[in-house]
């Protein structure tokens, strides 16, 4: 879709950065090209598609994609806080890298105005309460909420025993903050306030809240690539992706899921391909060595951006969204370097020589 | 992987003993293999493409894995020396600059760090009908080569036929270019083999090898001769993927200028692209007397693959083996092209 978008674009002369911006109503996708066409300065790509002198030859390309993301109702999640001060939070769910440990803590840690590394998190087994499966980018906006449920509720039991120690205050009217328990001009230390508990310490449970979640993501990346027109190489160059996710839980990790995405996509784009033998009807290139991930050596400048201007105050999960827009990026940014239009990943040295062959043919 | 017995001897004659009192195999790759760094026989031997009964432990040998001066400014490469030791010799960088390249080119630091010349001049194919257990290809005794009319974009461009694999080592074309030979001790004694003359072609060999080692025999030494071209060689490889690639296609190149920098001598060996280092005698030939200059290299580049008779999917190795040929020649005559 991308790859005819940008077509359509050359065919009609128009700049597929502003093409996109005539054809696509959701004024996001206009913030989000904006602000990547700067970033990777836009105004230098290639005039002409193939242009150039040299047989290295430079260009650039964009794609925009968009993804689900929302959550479901199925995490059970268990936080309690010992009288020792020490937090758990409880929750079979799994870390598939992207994150679940961080947020899972840092979202009881907000709460409760610790740090982080003041809560203990327990995931990973199915005996520690139900929890979704991880599929579809749906965990964050699945558990994230009820994560968030757990916490408010077990602040507010806290504060209920907490109460008497602070002059007999609402639950509601106590702060958590800085590591303090506070009232009018009382404060207690966290340690000071958490003796008040009782021996077995304060458990709440949280539920699934709807309006803590949404779906619908928006992304955008820009692609610049190198050529080599006499052996066909497509070197990737730099990768710039804006991507919104509502409130982003963790920077860090929001920021390593977009270049995750974009390394993935990198490897879908120019090196991954599942090689089938048709008589056969087996896989020929079952292995690590033939089928071709990207290594250190391939892989360019990446720039992650987290689109701030998304004000939405909801979660949702932007862990495939990320992957999306990249590849027809990096499949234009090719076409705008060197002329050929490959319409079939991974885009390969065979491909390039091929299509440049028949691009002199037609000539 | 099938339950084989490990034998360590202490010398090539014990070796080349334990080699040949193996029980006979019923299939040549049911039969004893040596090894040194493992790095390619293990992969076959998971795969069952080979199924030694009885493998010969080199490493328990010493002084195999030695690089040292001929006493006329070539070199002596023992078997089991690493591909790490190659390529960081002080003496193979500076004087045979193509060999050091052609071995930094190979695989990824850890198997480098492993695995051996011998190894590596040894090596089976990467063809992947041939690495898949469940294809029974010619090379493995079967009556098809899958590549001849199937998923062939990695495959010969010249000298194929009937089986069409690629030759994957590195080391190879640059030794080869270099004028060198392999010794080789069997139970038969001692030989000396050229390399033009120790790899065979499919039509020509035994289909089910890439060259001409008897099951007993051994490499035990790799001669580099000095010669004028050495210091000025190169080894140009293209890798789909830099990290960690086989070629696609690979030049090794030596060239001797004279006065007015014309070339006096040149070797041009081809990788990648024909199922043994493809040396091509007549673009050689059509660089002596000549300055190089972009047409000197566009013509030897077209004469170089002129024979290419390329299969259904892998034409566009021709124009890329002309640029890795145009390109090497360049760098070897010190040319910014």
């Amino acid at each position: 879709m991308e790859s005819l978008l940008d077509e359509l674009a050359y065919k009609i002369g128009m700049d597929p950065v502003a093409f996109r911006k005539r054809n696509m109503r959701d004024e996001v996708y206009h913030r989000q090209l904006d602000r990547a066409a700067r970033e990777i300065n836009w105004e230098r790509r290639n005039a002409n598609a193939g242009g150039g002198a040299g047989p290295l030859k430079r260009g650039m390309g964009c794609g925009a994609g968009t993804w689900g993301g929302g959550g479901n109702d199925q995490c059970k999640v268990d936080v309690t806080v010992g009288r020792d001060g020490s937090v758990l939070v409880a929750v079979g769910t799994q870390d598939l890298g992207t994150g679940t440990r961080t947020y899972t803590r840092a979202i009881v840690a907000e709460e409760l105005g610790l740090q982080i590394k003041d809560v203990v998190e327990q995931i990973g087994n199915s005996k520690l309460g139900g929890a979704n499966p991880s599929g579809g980018s749906t965990t964050a906006a699945s558990l994230s909420p009820s994560v968030k449920d757990a916490a408010i509720k077990v602040r507010l039991a806290l504060a209920e025993k907490m109460a008497p120690l602070l002059g007999n205050a609402k639950p509601e009217e106590i702060a958590f903050a800085g590591g303090n328990v506070t009232f009018g001009g009382k404060s207690l230390s966290w340690k000071q306030a958490c003796a008040a508990l009782p021996a077995a310490g304060v458990t709440a449970h949280g539920q699934w809240r709807q309006d803590l979640q949404s779906r619908g993501v928006h992304g955008v990346c820009f692609a610049e690539v190198e050529v080599d027109v006499e052996t066909g190489k497509v070197r990737p160059i730099k990768m710039v992706q804006v991507q919104d996710g509502g409130l982003p839980l963790n920077r860090l990790t929001m920021e390593s899921q977009l270049n995750g995405g974009m390394i993935q996509s990198l490897g879908m784009a120019l090196w991954e391909g599942r090689v089938m033998d048709a008589d056969l009807g087996m896989q020929l290139n079952p292995g690590f060595i033939d089928y071709k991930l990207p290594g250190s050596l391939e892989m360019p400048e990446f720039v992650p951006i987290i689109d701030d201007d998304d004000k939405r105050e909801v979660v949702i999960g932007i862990a495939e969204a990320c992957i999306i827009p990249s590849l027809g990026a990096l499949a234009n940014a090719v076409y705008n370097a060197c002329g050929v239009r490959v319409r079939e990943l991974p885009i390969t040295p065979d491909k390039i020589l091929m299509g440049l062959k028949g691009e002199r043919r037609s000539a | 992987m099938k339950a084989f017995e490990w034998i360590s001897p202490t010398s090539i004659n014990d070796a080349v003993a334990a080699l040949t009192s193996a029980p006979a195999p019923d299939d040549v790759d049911d039969a004893a293999r040596p090894i040194a760094g493992g790095q390619d026989l293990l992969t076959t031997m998971k795969d069952y493409i080979t199924r030694p009964t009885r493998l010969v432990n080199l490493k328990s040998i010493r002084g195999l894995d030695r690089i040292v001066a001929d006493g006329k400014g070539g070199l002596r490469i023992g078997p089991l020396v690493t591909l790490t030791q190659l390529d960081e010799d002080p003496v193979v960088r500076r004087n045979f600059a193509g060999l050091a390249e052609a071995a930094h080119s190979i695989a990824t630091p850890q198997i480098r760090n492993l695995g051996t010349v011998g190894g590596n001049l040894c090596q089976r194919p990467r063809c992947w009908y041939f690495r898949l257990e469940e294809a029974v290809c010619l090379k493995k005794g079967g009556s098809e080569c899958f590549a001849a009319t199937g998923e062939n974009k990695y495959h010969a461009i010249l000298g194929g036929g009937p089986s069409y694999i690629v030759h994957p080592s590195d080391l190879a074309p640059m030794l080869l270019a270099l004028g060198s030979s392999v010794s080789v001790v069997g139970a038969e004694g001692k030989r000396i083999v050229p390399l033009e003359k120790f790899f065979t072609l499919p039509s020509e060999g035994n289909l089910r090898r890439e060259n001409v080692l008897k099951n007993d025999e051994l490499i035990t030494e790799i001669h580099v001769p000095a010669s004028k071209f050495a210091a000025h060689s190169t080894y140009l490889k293209f890798k789909e993927r830099d990290s960690m690639d086989f070629a696609i296609a690979a030049v090794a190149a030596a060239v001797t200028l004279g006065a007015n920098k014309t070339v006096t001598e040149a070797r041009l060996v081809l990788g990648g692209v024909a199922p043994i280092p493809w040396r091509v005698p007549r673009a050689e030939a059509a660089l002596i007397g000549k300055t190089l200059n972009s047409e000197v290299l566009q013509s030897v580049a077209g004469i170089a693959l002129g024979g290419a008779k390329p299969l259904e999917k892998n034409a566009y190795k021709i124009p890329l083996t002309q640029t890795l040929v145009r390109r090497a020649l360049a760098k070897a005559g010190g040319l910014n092209a």
